[in-house]
């Protein structure tokens, strides 16, 4: 779930006392562009700048910021590493490039950095917290993402939006009384559509899928630019059996923000399942872009190159994942299948024992708590 | 119509419902599946108590044959028993044999045939093993099997101990089958024995499971499995357990049904075991042992790689391309996989680009069964639904209505009909077994269905504008009596079609019908070609439809 976010881009207004009048011009016309919102000759008077003073922290800073108020995510980040290599402990060009990876999906990235600038600086701590537990939350990471949030959580109680992260951080955790608790804080300050989101996923993680559907329904009909609410609302209607409205509402979530990882799966898959194989990829990889290495999405990948009669493109996958993930079973078990094809019957008889002998224990340690936890039968009623 | 010009051993049994199909319009639109309910006095008595026992929820098999060869298809159903005991201690539990005396009539002779039983019953499976010209009963239950021979005067006879088919296994005592199939595995003419066995099961020591504090059926993942069994039938009334030299034993699972067909036209026929929450076995007949061959064939998961709850299905030629393909159901939020065959090399699933995802995501099915229900030439699929669980768990119906859906050929899509098909007239239950056929002999395929704690249903097919349809029953003289395993493929003027002779359909069920084919438009077949088990092919020309052409294997 992404945490709807405001960045304020940090402008440097000051200049360098050594810089020749020439230069100062161009650099000061570059900050009012920048500030007045012409995005564009902004862009191109940073540049020629910097073609004079391309040691300019300040302004290389800038750029990065004004590429990035104009969406152009990729070159923003370029700019801010450039300014990181002359300067590694600038905290606000570690927040601003956390911020940049984040706009685009890259929550991993994003978080490194936003760790950086929390350690760097204590006055972005807060700030640099709150981005850092929302991407937790959008990499699935959520006992991290609690990790973080529960130290701040007596002074920033009356935060919404601190109280919407934690909440969402508990809520996946599956801590559902915890949530509770973070939903009903959310709620005494009135209906809200964020508190309804929440509302929503705990009553889907129940298979309370009517309430649920009540609840997100309401979410999007009050705020239909929240973030995650449509891709909540697809995931339940998925589990409902609708799967054209299913698809409708994960299409809506990425028209709001194409990184999102869990519509981009589902898409993907759904894509896959229908046989049209150039969206799955897509979608996919957009997914994997979004959660770089997730052993889900590569098994989707995976799978798709088997559906394709990428014989070996699904081997070399599905042999890296397992290299990563031994217990993954269903890996083992395509593989197999890949092996069979490629007529490497002893392989493919290896990896199958595999799958068989690692679904053998997953089942014999379920039904080992479920007899844990079984009182014994007596003389029932009839 | 084109005058009949029989084959060898070829005789005209019976032409009926000509005139309804003469209402077939040529060229018009598809016509809908239509049933109408009638009822038969039947209650499936599972032996449901507050604690659940999990064999309660699995009951529900029956048998659709002739056992008095009189021409119109009779109805057997199974029953349960005390789960404490295994033993039927109450006239409820009773098994049924209902003989179809045509007009509508069913007429209760289970105490006559001697057909009560005494068990926890579950499957059935009907073959003719001795070659008499009657069908027998194979009764597959929990911790113990019955073989009913059929005596042809109206009785039947218990032969299990005699031949060899319930005796306690040695490593895993007494085992708890579903459902079986007779097949003719190393094609010596004898009908073989193919059972599917379920779980690890004991009163005493099941684990009690709940949910939100209520008990009910726990999930298959708390008991172990068994491996299936074959038996080979030795010609003199015994079988020979033959699992391990065959390669059934190595190979455990959670059966719940078996299909059988020859799906890559070797000549030997092949098993699709479904098994629940697990992966699926495809046991491919070499002549001397079987292979399985599942994850060769793409069949062991389905596409997403994930594990389904397999139910009972069908492996039949649904798309008509000569090669059997695979149907079987699951629970709600996994879909009815659908699996086509690639000309026998392996399967590609077809789920989701049939549109079958979509249209039963939300379904939990038990049975199902491949048949042409409006006889345009294309096999639908009919599907009896309901939950394994007894108390809804939020998002999940318990009790559901039976739906069919109608395959729209070549486009390769199908369409769900259930009120539209009139399958509302019953209420909303936990259906178990279906099994199939003409129960009035008008060319129209019926359908019989069970449910817990439920009357069972008969589904008469008044489809409105059916086409013209050939039934083919089979007789074998070199193969088995009853054809198992024969290849029929029909030639009209809008092209060729495909179906074999097997009984093993739907969930724990079992239908002796002839080979059943829906001509639309055309009034008669321009050839009919038998691939039997023997080897023989035998071709019969300008075959008029509208009737059952009794075929006998020609020497």
């Amino acid at each position: 779930m992404r945490y709807a976010l405001l960045f304020v881009v940090l402008i440097a207004p000051v200049l360098w006392a050594q810089q020749r009048p020439a230069d100062e011009e161009v650099l000061q016309r570059a900050i009012v562009l920048h500030q007045s919102g012409d995005l564009e000759n902004a862009i191109r008077a940073y540049r020629e700048y910097l073609a004079v003073r391309p040691d300019s922290i300040e302004a290389r800073s800038n750029l990065g910021a004004v590429l990035a108020r104009a969406g152009r995510y990729e070159e923003a980040i370029a700019e801010y590493d450039h300014a990181l290599a002359k300067d590694p402990e600038n905290a606000a060009i570690f927040l601003n490039l956390g911020l940049a990876y984040y706009k685009i999906g890259r929550a991993a990235d994003a978080a490194a950095r936003f760790e950086q600038a929390a350690s760097l600086a204590p006055q972005f701590k807060d700030q640099a917290i709150l981005l850092l537990a929302s991407c937790y939350n959008s990499l699935g990471e959520y006992k991290k993402a609690i990790a973080a949030l529960s130290p701040l959580e007596s002074e920033k109680s009356a935060d919404q939006a601190f109280n919407y992260l934690y909440g969402s951080a508990l809520i996946g955790d599956g801590e559902s009384a915890r949530g509770a608790v973070i939903i009903n804080r959310i709620l005494s300050r009135g209906d809200s559509a964020e508190a309804r989101l929440l509302l929503g996923t705990t009553k889907l993680q129940a298979h309370d899928h009517e309430g649920a559907l009540a609840d997100l329904e309401k979410a999007i009909a009050l705020n239909e630019r929240l973030p995650g609410a449509h891709a909540r609302l697809g995931e339940l209607l998925l589990a409902m059996g609708e799967i054209a409205r299913a698809a409708a509402a994960f299409r809506q979530e990425l028209a709001l923000d194409p990184t999102d990882f869990e519509s981009s799966l589902n898409i993907g898959v759904l894509a896959k399942q229908d046989q049209e194989y150039s969206d799955a990829r897509l979608y996919l990889e957009r997914a994997l872009k979004s959660r770089p290495g997730d052993p889900g999405v590569r098994y989707q990948l995976a799978l798709l190159e088997l559906a394709t009669g990428g014989l070996d493109q699904a081997r070399k996958a599905l042999e890296a994942l397992i290299g990563e993930s031994p217990g993954f079973a269903e890996v083992h078990g395509t593989l197999a299948t890949v092996y069979y094809r490629l007529d490497r019957a002893a392989d493919g008889d290896r990896e199958r024992a595999i799958a068989q002998k690692l679904t053998d224990e997953r089942q014999a340690a379920q039904r080992g708590a479920l007899s844990r936890e079984s009182r014994p039968r007596g003389n029932q009623p009839k | 119509m084109a005058s009949l010009r029989p084959g060898p051993g070829v005789l005209v049994l019976f032409s009926l419902a000509a005139a309804i199909s003469l209402l077939f319009l040529a060229g018009g639109s598809p016509s809908p599946i239509r049933f109408e309910l009638k009822t038969i006095p039947f209650r499936l008595d599972h032996g449901e108590i507050t604690a659940r026992h999990v064999p309660a929820t699995m009951a529900g098999g029956i048998a659709t044959f002739d056992y008095n060869r009189d021409g119109r298809p009779d109805i057997f159903l199974t029953n349960g028993a005390n789960l404490a005991t295994l033993k039927k201690d109450q006239p409820k539990y009773r098994n049924r044999l209902f003989r179809n005396d045509g007009n509508g009539v069913f007429t209760d002779v289970t105490e006559q045939a001697g057909l009560v039983g005494s068990g926890f019953d579950d499957g059935v499976a009907v073959g003719d093993y001795d070659n008499d010209g009657y069908p027998d009963l194979f009764v597959a239950g929990v911790h113990h099997n019955t073989l009913y021979h059929n005596n042809g005067d109206g009785t039947f006879t218990d032969v299990s101990a005699k031949a060899g088919l319930n005796k306690p296994d040695t490593q895993f005592g007494p085992m708890w089958a579903i459902t079986g199939a007779w097949v003719d595995v190393n094609n010596d003419g004898l009908l073989d024995l193919f059972v599917v066995n379920y779980l690890q099961w004991d009163y005493a020591t099941e684990p009690l499971c709940e949910y939100k504090g209520i008990p009910d059926y726990c999930a298959p993942r708390s008991y172990k499995g068994l491996p299936n069994q074959l038996f080979l039938n030795k010609g003199d009334g015994t079988f020979e357990d033959v699992s391990e030299a065959w390669g059934i034993r190595a190979h455990v699972g959670k059966g719940m049904g078996v299909g059988m067909a020859d799906y890559d036209l070797d000549g030997r026929p092949d098993f699709f075991v479904t098994n629940d929450a697990s992966y699926n076995f495809l046991f491919h007949n070499t002549g001397a042992k079987f292979e399985e061959v599942a994850f060769q064939k793409g069949v062991a998961l389905t596409e997403d790689g994930n594990f389904v709850s397999g139910m009972g299905l069908d492996f039949r030629d649904f798309d008509n391309d000569g090669y059997p393909d695979l149907a079987f159901v699951a629970l709600a939020k996994q879909a009815f996989p659908l699996w086509r065959n690639m000309a026998g090399r392996d399967f590609k699933e077809v789920t989701s680009a049939s549109g079958m995802r979509s249209l039963s995501m939300s379904m939990s099915g038990f049975g199902a069964g491949l048949y042409d229900f409006d006889n345009d030439g294309w096999k639908d699929l009919f599907v009896t639904r309901g939950d394994v669980l007894s108390r809804a768990l939020p998002g999940t119906a318990v009790d559901q209505q039976n739906t069919v859906f109608r395959n729209l050929g070549a486009s390769g899509r199908w369409e769900a009909l259930t009120a539209e098909a009139g399958l509302d007239a019953a209420p909303p239950m936990r259906h178990r077994g279906l099994a199939f056929g003409d129960l009035d002999g008008d060319g129209r395929v019926d359908v019989v269905a069970t449910a817990l704690a439920s009357p069972a249903e008969i589904w008469m097919n008044r489809s409105p504008g059916a086409g013209h349809w050939l039934d083919i029953a089979l007789e074998g003289t070199k193969s088995n009596h009853d054809g198992i395993g024969a290849r029929v493929e029909v030639t009209t003027k809008r092209g060729k079609q495909y179906n074999h002779m097997t009984t093993s359909v739907g969930y724990a069920s079992s239908s002796h019908g002839p080979v059943h084919f829906g001509l639309g438009a055309d009034d008669k077949a321009e050839s009919v070609v038998i691939h039997w088990p023997s080897g023989i092919v035998q071709t019969l020309n300008d075959v008029a439809g509208d009737r059952v052409v009794a075929v006998k294997e020609a020497r």
